[in-house]
């Protein structure tokens, strides 16, 4: 019964690890760019929330999405200060500057928050729902749901819209998108956008989940949403939202199945990164890159 | 309707298109020949605004479109059929059909547009919801040509569509391009490698060595020029042989 609260809980951080991932996949889908500050995005996005939580005391489902819009609003400021004016014929200098970046907003966050963990207010008022021995709580039942919802509304948006279809197309090759008509800049701008809401919205969502916050907490969900993306396949948004889920479910049953003093979660999904990397360097569900 | 005067540009420092004057008459099928590395893509992604040319202007129906982003030249009418095809291959064939109408909202001509393509490539319809990267070579090419066709181009830029493929093909596209002149009203910039097919259904041609053109004359008088015949019609008939 405990394995079940486990898997419920396993599906809850995996679901944020894959809101982190898709941010990252559609980045390195049309721009082939490792995205090294979308880690602190999310941070920036829990203290958001934590801030429009305790000054507006607004509700969850209004503080989801205008955190969501200002880390979008964040992206594009990276992307449009940080990103755009980098020659693309340098390789290494787009990753350097989004290195820079994260150094940027760590310190600056360190600085208005300070360097320690802070308190994240309840947003919901915690429930425990008992079914015979079952015992689940509200909280990652609902963590769970907001991201299995954000990414559906993903999923559409990229399959069925205008600006999806662009992405795609962008996310191919952006010579032939712009041989299309596509404004290759500002698809790639909007993809910032997006990925950068989603990582906000993760943000809250790992607040709600572990309570405490840090200006620190970027680099674990990097990391992590690195790992799901291998995972996943680069560029492949399904693969990194089942690969999250699969991360997610591992790292919970490594903690069931070898109970250990010290935390082993880490050392397993890092081993199953090294892993993918040696055997399956195309992931479990193919890669999806563009051809510039 | 183009005007290119004294263009050139290249990549980096490297010039592979020097000084080039070509004019392309509302109407024409005029075709630029030339051996592979001549710079004929570095031209035609130039005209098309994915490389800025170093020097020179080009002019589009009385309009300077160069320095200007892609899009905005595909806006004005002047669309590319990429060397390769440039296909979407994790899109289905339909998805590749509309990302060619990206710019229009012209809902009852786009239905009008797309009956079109059906009509010259009827093999497009039948695999319409298949995935464009499971097409053959010459339905890929198709494909290319029949997107082009949803942007409702002025001018199509059209780079070695005949590339690698069966002698069936490359006859289907030959008489799709003749009758984008005589019957659709297009105007065509044709980069080919099949010099005398080619030639035979222009009106005007280029001859580009090395960045620089060399030769211009009417189709006709292209096909008769001797040099030519042994330069590029002479290996043509050798292709045709094997
Ligand atoms: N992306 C590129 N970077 C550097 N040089 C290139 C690139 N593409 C083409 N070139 C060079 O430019 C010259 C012209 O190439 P291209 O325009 O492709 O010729 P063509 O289409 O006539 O075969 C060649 O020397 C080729 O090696
Ligand atoms: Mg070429």
């Amino acid at each position: 019964m405990i394995l079940f609260q486990q898997l419920i809980n396993g599906l809850m951080l995996g679901a944020t690890y894959s809101l982190v991932a898709i941010g990252y996949t559609l980045i390195f889908g049309v721009l082939g760019l490792l995205h090294f500050a979308h880690g602190e995005v999310l941070m920036a996005g829990a203290f958001m929330g934590l801030y429009i939580i305790l000054w507006s005391g607004l509700p969850l489902y209004i503080t989801l999405p205008l955190t969501m819009i200002a880390t979008g609003i964040l992206g594009l400021i990276v992307q449009f200060f940080a990103i755009r004016p980098i020659k693309k014929d340098y390789h290494l200098a787009p990753l350097l500057s989004t290195i820079g970046v994260t150094i940027i907003l760590q310190h600056l966050a360190i600085k208005i928050f300070g360097g320690y963990g802070t308190r994240f207010p309840d947003a919901i008022s915690t429930k425990i729902y008992k079914f015979g021995a079952l015992t689940i709580s509200s909280d990652s039942l609902l963590i769970f749901g907001i991201a299995v919802m954000l990414m559906l509304v993903l999923y559409f948006f990229i399959a069925k819209t205008k600006v999806g279809r662009a992405m795609r197309a962008v996310a191919e090759s952006h010579l032939t998108a712009g041989f299309l008509g596509v404004n290759v800049d500002r698809i790639v701008l909007i993809t910032f956008g997006v990925a950068s809401a989603l990582a906000g919205a993760a943000g809250v969502l790992v607040g709600i989940a572990f309570h405490t916050i840090t200006p620190f907490m970027g680099l674990t969900f990097a990391l992590k949403g690195l790992v799901v993306m291998l995972l996943g396949g680069l560029g492949n948004v399904v693969g990194a939202m089942i690969g999250g889920l699969i991360l997610g479910l591992a790292e919970v049953s490594s903690v069931v199945l070898i109970p250990s003093e010290i935390n082993l979660q880490d050392v397993f999904a890092f081993g199953i990164m090294i892993l993918i990397l040696i055997f399956k360097p195309e992931g479990l569900f193919g890669t999806r890159v563009s051809k510039r | 309707m183009l005007s290119i005067e004294g263009v050139s540009s290249g990549y980096g420092k490297i010039l592979a298109v020097k000084d080039v004057n070509l004019l392309v008459e509302e109407g024409e099928i005029v075709v630029l020949l030339g051996a592979n590395g001549a710079g004929k893509s570095t031209l035609l992604r130039t005209i098309s605004g994915a490389m800025k040319p170093k020097s020179g202007s080009i002019i589009f129906k009385g309009q300077r479109i160069d320095g200007k982003k892609p899009h905005l030249i595909v806006k004005e009418g002047v669309v590319q059929v990429e060397e390769g095809r440039g296909i979407l291959s994790r899109m289905s064939v339909k998805e590749n059909l509309d990302m060619g109408a990206y710019l229009r909202s012209d809902k009852d001509g786009i239905m009008k547009d797309l009956e079109r393509v059906f009509q010259k490539f009827p093999r497009l319809k039948e695999r319409l919801n298949q995935n464009a990267g499971t097409l053959s070579g010459g339905e890929q090419q198709m494909l290319a040509i029949g997107r082009a066709m949803m942007a409702n181009p002025k001018l199509l830029l059209m780079d070695e569509p005949s590339l690698g493929l069966s002698p069936n093909f490359v006859e289907l596209i030959i008489r799709a391009i003749r009758e984008f002149r005589d019957q659709d009203g297009y105007t065509i910039l044709l980069v080919e490698q099949n010099a005398k097919k080619a030639l035979d259904i222009a009106d005007r041609g280029y001859i580009l060595e090395t960045g620089r053109i060399v030769l211009e004359g009417t189709a006709q008088d292209l096909l008769n020029n001797e040099e030519l015949q042994r330069a590029y019609l002479g290996r043509d008939a050798k292709t045709r042989e094997d």
